[in-house]
């Protein structure tokens, strides 16, 4: 097993695992080594369609990146800006 | 046929005759530096009698075009000492066009330096009007008061700053409700209006829609750049920038280690969340009142990304945060109260400057010891100084450079004198390469290549990795340069890049509203064609690839986390204008 840290951004902010209104507060999930970030979104029921922008420790990575201890994960919706 | 209005304040006159036939199918920053080019000597000194100032809105600005409420200011910059284009989203842009008029330019300069003056511009007729009682006002009072004067208006004017002549001046447009809250600021432009004696101009409302040459194309076209914009995962209702603003990216770019701290020394801001678009969108929830996000800076929007921010009491404290301006006085100045970078921005607002810039002088005040980073109060007592018009905020006023020339510091992040925004370019290579080359100094949106480097737009790069992002800061300025020329908002490049039918939809209306036959494909060319132009007027000026270079420390400081120095080469910063 292996612990990671887990940030929820903007609309995703909804699948936080304490609710909503929890939504600003990182938290920690266990999960089996190699586990990939498309496995923790369904872990916490996060339509995949609905994340756009995966960062592991302040690096950009895609969904079948395999997440190791310690990481700290941040998953984004679609945002865009100027 | 479309109207031109010129205004001549050395003896006061005002012409209004036929658009120019050169000018008849240009808009927007195409017409602004066309004009710049072909009536400005660019050796003259900005703030003098043979600068111009034009206003122009968009092709499309006026017509039923989603988002297409833009107005494009143009000058030499006072700033820069380049040609300039900084634009704006307001209802005065489309006032403007559906009185049927393309631009209005300002020339020459009052005998009297003290006399201020004020342009009304109705349906048939254009006049200046004495307005020395606006002396010293503030945006927000001048706005409210010319309302009340001039019922049914749209209003533009520049506040003490501007008067002032100070270099990062602004000059401020009414949003739909009438706030003192739309800027063209960029550049010192305000500045430019105040050397002409110029404090306001009305417009008045009324006009219709603009029909178009080709009602078929138009229409076509507008129908699908709507469903693209509707679309989108950015820009749909009740998508993230319609929900939370453009502040929403500060949690982005604090986890790709790119949001610039305590003047460009980190990547990351500690109290990131506490001035993001998801706590600013929280605090309206709560505060109820006034506050609002999805809010329209013009009619007509589809994407409505702006916000009112309410004070603890429900009142209207400002609008609106966005993400320059919750980074440059937020991250920048290590500052995490949004009350706090609220009130900055409330002030800028009124003082008459632009964010980007005040926030990024105050960071260089802060590094070199007039306030502790951190601490907000602190800011806001210097940027008072610049709307009292002291000698420090004379200083101050006169942007970042200059700050950091007065009190000796090393670490000035600008580019051609002009304020850096919100990506740090040594964690975002491409976006760099648009700052550092673009002709209007440093400046995000003249080729964002965020939307490829981080935000998964228009494809996914390594925002570390310097290759092959030179093509790319390239093509996106040229791109840019059409669409700030249509009179769109930049944000529907979102759904443009991403969307085929919406570049389409984009293109048709323009035919539709010119009675031309671009293609997407046309885009590019169009877009290098008015870059040529403006690189070749800064080249008159005085410019050389010197000047398209990174601030020297970002060569050798190492930005943590990621603890690059900035490494795109100069030949290949050269190369982005070998075209």
């Amino acid at each position: 097993m292996v612990r990671v840290e887990i940030s929820l951004f903007a609309t995703l902010r909804s699948y936080h695992p304490q609710g909503r209104d929890r939504g600003s507060e990182g938290f920690t999930l266990k999960v089996e080594s190699a586990t990939t970030l498309a496995q923790i979104y369904d872990t916490l029921g996060i339509p995949p369609e609905e994340v756009k922008m995966n960062f592991v420790n302040n690096r950009h990575q895609s969904p079948d990146y395999q997440v190791q201890e310690g990481d700290k994960i941040a998953l984004f919706p679609p945002i865009a800006g100027g | 046929m479309a109207k031109f209005i010129r205004v001549n304040m050395t003896d006061l006159t005002v012409d209004v005759s036929t658009v120019p036939s050169e000018y008849s199918k240009m808009g927007g920053r195409g017409l602004t530096s066309h004009f710049i080019f072909n009536e400005v000597n660019p050796e003259c000194h900005p703030l003098g009698p043979n600068n111009k100032l034009i206003f122009a809105p968009g092709i499309v600005t006026g017509t039923a075009a989603p988002s297409s409420g833009r107005i494009s200011v143009g000058a030499k910059s006072p700033l820069t000492g380049g040609i300039k284009e900084s634009n704006s989203g307001t209802p005065f842009s489309q006032s403007l066009a559906r009185l049927g008029y393309k631009a209005i330019v300002i020339e020459g300069q009052p005998e009297n330096k003290k006399d201020l003056y004020l342009l009304k511009v109705t349906e048939d007729d254009a006049e200046l009007i004495g307005a020395n009682e606006l002396e010293g006002k503030g945006a927000y009072e001048t706005v409210t008061s010319l309302n009340e004067q001039y019922q049914d208006s749209d209003v533009c004017c520049i506040g003490p700053a501007g008067e002032k002549k100070m270099t990062m001046a602004g000059i401020c447009f009414n949003d739909p409700e009438y706030r003192a809250s739309r800027y063209s600021g960029r550049g010192g432009l305000g500045a430019v209006m105040g050397s002409k004696g110029l404090k306001a101009i009305v417009v008045e409302k009324g006009g219709c829609l603009i029909a178009p040459l080709d009602e078929d194309v138009f229409r076509a076209g507008q129908r699908k750049l709507v469903e693209g914009l509707r679309n989108h995962g950015v820009t749909q209702p009740g998508g993230t920038l319609n929900a939370f603003g453009t502040a929403a990216l500060i949690n982005v770019l604090n986890q790709a280690g790119g949001l610039p701290t305590r003047n460009f020394r980190e990547g990351v801001f500690e109290g990131a969340e506490k001035i993001s678009g998801e706590h600013m969108a929280e605090v309206i929830k709560e505060r109820g009142g006034a506050g609002m996000t999805g809010h329209a800076c013009h009619p007509g929007c589809v994407i409505q990304c702006s916000n009112v921010y309410p004070r603890p009491d429900g009142s209207d404290h400002v609008s609106c945060i966005e993400y320059e301006s919750a980074w440059s006085l937020g991250a920048n100045l290590g500052v995490d109260n949004l009350d706090q970078v609220a009130e900055m921005i409330r002030i800028c607002n009124d003082v008459g400057i632009d964010t980007i810039e005040a926030g990024v002088a105050l960071g260089v005040a802060m590094e070199a010891g007039l306030a502790e980073f951190g601490d907000g109060e602190a800011a806001i007592k210097l940027l008072k100084e610049i709307g009292k018009g002291s000698p420090l905020g004379h200083i101050l006023g006169n942007g970042a450079g200059f700050t950091g020339r007065a009190f000796g510091v090393v670490r000035i992040p600008v580019v051609k004198n002009q304020a850096m925004p919100a990506y740090e370019p040594r964690a975002v290579k491409g976006i760099g390469i648009t700052y550092i080359t673009t002709p209007m100094g440093a400046d995000h949106t003249a080729g964002y290549t965020i939307a490829p480097e981080i935000l998964g737009v228009g494809g996914q790069l390594d925002p570390l990795d310097p290759k092959g992002k030179m093509e790319i800061s390239r093509a996106f300025q040229a791109v840019t340069a059409f669409v700030d020329s249509c009179g769109y908002c930049l944000f529907i490049t979102f759904a443009t890049t991403d969307i085929p039918s919406a570049t389409e939809g984009m293109v048709e209306t323009v035919n539709g509203v010119l009675g031309t036959e671009y293609t997407p494909d046309d885009i590019v060319e169009e877009g290098l064609e008015i870059l040529r132009l403006e690189k070749t007027f800064n080249e008159r000026a005085g410019f050389t690839h010197k000047d398209d270079r990174p601030p020297e420390f970002m060569r050798y400081e190492k930005l943590p986390p990621h603890n690059h120095v900035y490494d795109v080469p100069d030949e290949e910063l050269d190369e982005v204008w070998n075209f």
